[in-house]
């Protein structure tokens, strides 16, 4: 049953991902402008872009086009980069682990923070810890990225000089052995502790900063649907059985009001994705999104379908675990028999 | 029941007046919006929103000619917050203007009819809901010029397939309900069925979301501001009047603090306002 | 063993003040089955709940006390309830698919609640109420099993201690009748074979007709008459005990009557009776508070006109 459920999942999966190619692609060539004569500017010469055209395959239709882009994209080529000069596929194999680094670092914080924060709300509901969080969590939720990514710069970096605030690394050290590419667990892999210690305080800044709104986001739904689950007459059993309250609001009224929270797990992974680039640039983490905004702002098609691309499949990939996870703690989903 | 005679109205607004934090967002979001439509009209110096260079009063801390201090022209900052203001509560309005109707279409239509329609239609939005917004957003400004105009459609193209879902959602949970078949027996049209019976069902849930999101699109267009693909100066934008401001941090704080704060808060009372509909209007998360 | 004495329970809500339980005391002695009767609202759900601790917030006022035995149930603290809980004292709830926890199997439930019990115990309890397939329901999801089913998963979990005391809320509300039956007639089962006390709150007369010792009739937050089921379902001296046995269908065919009127504003009760608005002998003396007035025996009522010579309630009385 399981089994089937994953397959239905990952086939439409797939189907978005056509979808998307298809929509990126229409995207880019309804641009205006000739793709060609932008990438060699206005100087080029008549002969050069049309020596572009040929090699890029512009003069083709664009179903053709398509085509070509598909079965290029699924051997990996994305083709080069009109901004960097180098291979796409290069570009993003450098720059996703330091992105995909951070917005697990983040996810983990929201997911984790989040729900626990909302708990402890929940819990203490109408106190003033329950008060002060939910303050905490609004702000988040209010106040843009780049804003909490500046002021953390500026709070931990400059002032209090707790922490760094640029790059991955300190300059000084060389990233571990490639393995991940994610330097904390590549460290770790290698035995390096120092290393993971620096990797892991340079990540601390930009993944807080990134998390917050998502992170306020997550405590406050948590809080108000584990609030609403305590007031079940399911959980009323457990209390006048004398069960904890300790258990009641960490295992029996968590599982079913953390539901709903998991539903967006994925979603807000996504999005995280998307804002990384604000952090990235303030943080100047070398990362997929400030690659994929450069491209944006150079207008170099290849790098841009691909980033998108990669960002897709993530966001399959991401879904379809979800799914899964939701329909282990909801069994109803799983469609099993009455007894 | 009607013990004091009250109609719903009045019941509803004494609960939503019960909430402190609920009016406190009615009345940022008065106060926002009445600064933004009056600007032309309460701004100290409101030529300061265009072309202007005073080279004389560049950088200015905040005094009691220029509330939040100049910037790096000379324009007076609040003077220009209050227009960034305009430019934002329009994007907002004119993103969900057009995404709202859009994405609640297809949503019913998608949710009450059914078959092909419903696939298609939901795997069109899962293919929009793929990208992140702000991605789909700047992809679409990058590749268009960027300004005012553009960016509210690229939001918005972003911004529908949520309302389709939501939407989609509850017309499937209603249609399971009696009172569905029991109006589709008497014979009732599809738009009738679609526009009579369901709509009016999900528009709690709408609205809620409307006026969350109003704050959620200027906190996406400032996000694009941020990066230079808002409205193109001169205008005044919120997100671009932070950046601006960032590199001389500490030393000259005022701009990036003052427009910081000013998107705080007014994403801030919509927030708050939407919450309090979302407790009025009893809907589910 | 159970002894509640003026009970007084009110609630602040944006009405004012809601005096929804008023002075109410009610006892159950050690092996006894009693009922606490009453339409919808009248507030015997709410009684339950103050005996288990489970009225709680800011806007509850609770007057009164409460004694299991020789421990102070009200007032009371954490430490008391945790000892109390499903141990000496368990409750069985209304509608038994909706208080089962929907993401749990019920053997994890089952556990939850189970304590210091020897290993194999839920097992068989299960088996003990009737469950022919214990595996298969242990290993099942609420949603998987009927309501009779999973009211008799309520009772075992309501039993596994072995309680002193068995609460059991309107046990057979969402259950039809030939289910009803059988749910019932193992709690008591279970319950005699234990030696334990059944406090049954239900509005099915028939069900307190059969399987109860003494009952208590509860209206608009007032106990209104008490006494064996035999005294008052046979001789029921309240207008409003003898307005709903009226109000019960005859095999005769003839009509049942209703009672008119509906439950007080609980923000502003009638002074004295609660009854009056609804009662076809309300007086002058109805104005104020009335108090238990001794019929018979071991049988009480709270009317003004109890205990006295008066014509009218007599001819009411079938």
């Amino acid at each position: 049953m399981i089994g089937l459920f994953v397959l239905r999942r990952l086939g439409s999966g797939f189907l978005v991902l056509i979808g998307v190619s298809v929509l990126i692609f229409a995207l880019a060539r309804v641009m205006p402008g000739d793709p060609a004569r932008l990438a060699l500017g206005s100087s080029a010469t008549s002969e050069q872009v049309e020596a572009l055209r040929l090699q890029l395959g512009l003069n083709r239709s664009i179903p053709v086009q398509y085509l070509g882009f598909v079965t290029r994209a699924v051997r990996g080529d994305f083709g080069i980069s009109l901004y960097s000069s180098r291979r796409v596929s290069t570009d993003i194999a450098e720059t996703f682990p330091a992105t995909l680094e951070l917005v697990i670092v983040s996810t983990l914080l929201v997911g984790v923070l989040g729900v626990v924060l909302g708990v402890l709300a929940a819990m203490r509901r109408g106190t003033w810890t329950d008060k002060a969080l939910q303050l905490v969590a609004v702000l988040g939720v209010v106040t843009p990225t780049f804003v909490w990514a500046v002021l953390l710069m500026l709070l931990f970096g400059f002032w209090l000089g707790w922490l760094p605030i640029a790059g991955r690394l300190s300059e000084w050290l060389l990233p571990p052995p490639h393995v991940t590419g994610l330097f904390i667990i590549d460290a770790l892999l290698a035995g390096e502790w120092m290393l993971a210690g620096d990797a892991l305080r340079h990540v601390v800044l930009p993944a807080v900063a990134l998390s917050l709104p998502a992170l306020g986001q997550t405590a406050r739904l948590t809080r108000v649907n584990m609030i609403e689950v305590q007031r079940a007459p399911h959980i009323e059993l457990m209390r006048a059985f004398g069960v904890p309250e300790r258990s009641i609001s960490f295992k029996y009224a968590l599982r079913p009001a953390s539901i709903p929270t998991l539903t967006i797990i994925g979603l807000e992974f996504v999005a995280l994705f998307g804002n990384a680039f604000l952090v990235e640039s303030v943080f100047m983490w070398p990362g997929m999104a400030r690659y994929g905004v450069q491209t944006i702002l150079n207008k170099d098609l290849n790098g841009l379908m691909a980033t998108v691309m990669v960002m897709t499949i993530l966001f399959v990939v991401v879904n379809t675990v979800t799914d899964i996870v939701i329909a282990y703690v909801n069994p109803r989903i799983q469609g099993t028999d009455a007894v | 029941m009607n013990r004091r005679g009250a109609t719903r109205g009045r019941i509803a607004w004494y609960r939503f007046s019960r909430g402190r934090f609920q009016v406190i967002g009615l009345v940022i979001v008065s106060l926002v919006s009445v600064g933004a439509l009056a600007a032309p009209l309460i701004a100290p110096y409101p030529e300061h929103a265009g072309r202007f260079v005073d080279v004389e009063n560049i950088y200015r801390a905040p005094d009691a000619q220029h509330l939040m201090g100049t910037d790096a022209v000379g324009r007076d900052v609040f003077s220009r917050l209050l227009f960034a203001y305009r430019s934002s509560m329009l994007l907002s309005i004119v993103v969900l203007a057009l995404a709202v109707p859009v994405g609640v279409i297809v949503g019913l239509c998608a949710g009450y009819l059914g078959g092909w329609t419903e696939t298609v239609a939901m795997r069109i939005t899962d293919i929009f809901l793929a990208v992140p917004s702000l991605v789909l957003a700047m992809a679409i400004l990058g590749l268009f010029a960027p300004s005012l105009t553009m960016t509210m459609i690229a939001v918005a193209v972003g911004w529908w397939p949520w309302y389709a879902r939501l939407v989609y959602n509850q017309t499937r949970s209603i249609c399971t309900e009696e009172y569905i078949t029991a109006a589709h027996v008497t014979g009732a049209s599809a738009t009738r069925m679609m526009f009579t019976e369901i709509l009016p069902v999900t528009s709690g849930t709408v609205l809620t979301k409307m006026t969350l999101d109003m704050g959620f699109v200027i906190l996406l267009g400032s996000s694009l501001g941020f990066i230079g693909l808002g409205a193109q100066p001169p205008t005044p934008d919120l997100g671009t009047m932070v950046a601006e401001g960032t590199a001389l941090l500490p030393d000259v704080w005022w701009q990036p603090v003052f427009a910081s704060l000013a998107i705080l808060v007014v994403v801030l009372g919509f927030n708050l306002l939407g919450d309090g509909l979302r407790d009025l209007f009893g809907v589910e998360s | 063993m159970l002894e509640i004495r003026d009970l007084s329970v009110s609630f602040r809500g944006f009405e004012g003040k809601a005096r929804v339980i008023e002075n109410v005391s009610l006892e159950v002695r050690r092996g006894e089955k009693v009922a606490l009767v009453g339409e919808s609202g009248c507030g015997k759900s709410l009684t339950a709940r103050v005996v288990f601790g489970l009225l709680e917030g800011g806007e509850v006022d609770i007057d009164g006390r409460v004694m299991l035995d020789e421990t102070s149930l009200l007032p009371a603290d954490q430490v008391v309830w945790s000892k109390i809980r499903g141990c000496r004292a368990a409750m069985i709830f209304q509608d038994p698919l909706a208080a089962l926890n929907p993401v749990f199997t019920i053997a994890d439930q089952m556990r939850a609640v189970t304590k210091n019990q020897p290993v194999g115990c839920i097992r068989d309890m299960l088996e003990r109420v009737a469950i022919e397939d214990p595996d298969r329901v242990l290993a099942a999801y609420p949603f998987q099993l009927s309501g009779g089913m999973a009211q008799r998963v309520l009772i075992a979990m309501a039993l596994i201690n072995k309680p002193d005391l068995i609460v059991a809320d309107e046990p057979a509300t969402a259950l039809d009748t030939r289910v009803q039956r059988q749910a019932l007639d193992l709690l008591v089962e279970a319950i005699t074979a234990n030696g334990s006390s059944l406090l049954l709150i239900s509005h099915d007369l028939g069900l307190v007709r059969q399987y109860t010792d003494r009952m208590y009739v509860m209206y608009a937050g007032n106990i209104v008459e008490s006494g064996s089921t035999d005294q008052v379902l046979g001789g029921a001296r309240h207008p409003y005990t003898q307005a709903m046995l009226a109000a019960v269908p005859q095999l005769d065919g003839a009509l049942p009557k209703g009672i008119e009127g509906h439950l007080p504003d609980y923000h502003q009760p009638p002074p004295g009776c609660r009854f009056q608005p609804r009662c076809p002998h309300a007086a002058q003396e109805c104005h104020v508070p009335v108090p238990l007035r001794l019929v018979d025996s071991g049988h009480e009522a709270r009317c003004v006109f109890v205990g006295s010579s008066d014509v009218r309630s007599q001819r009411f009385h079938e």
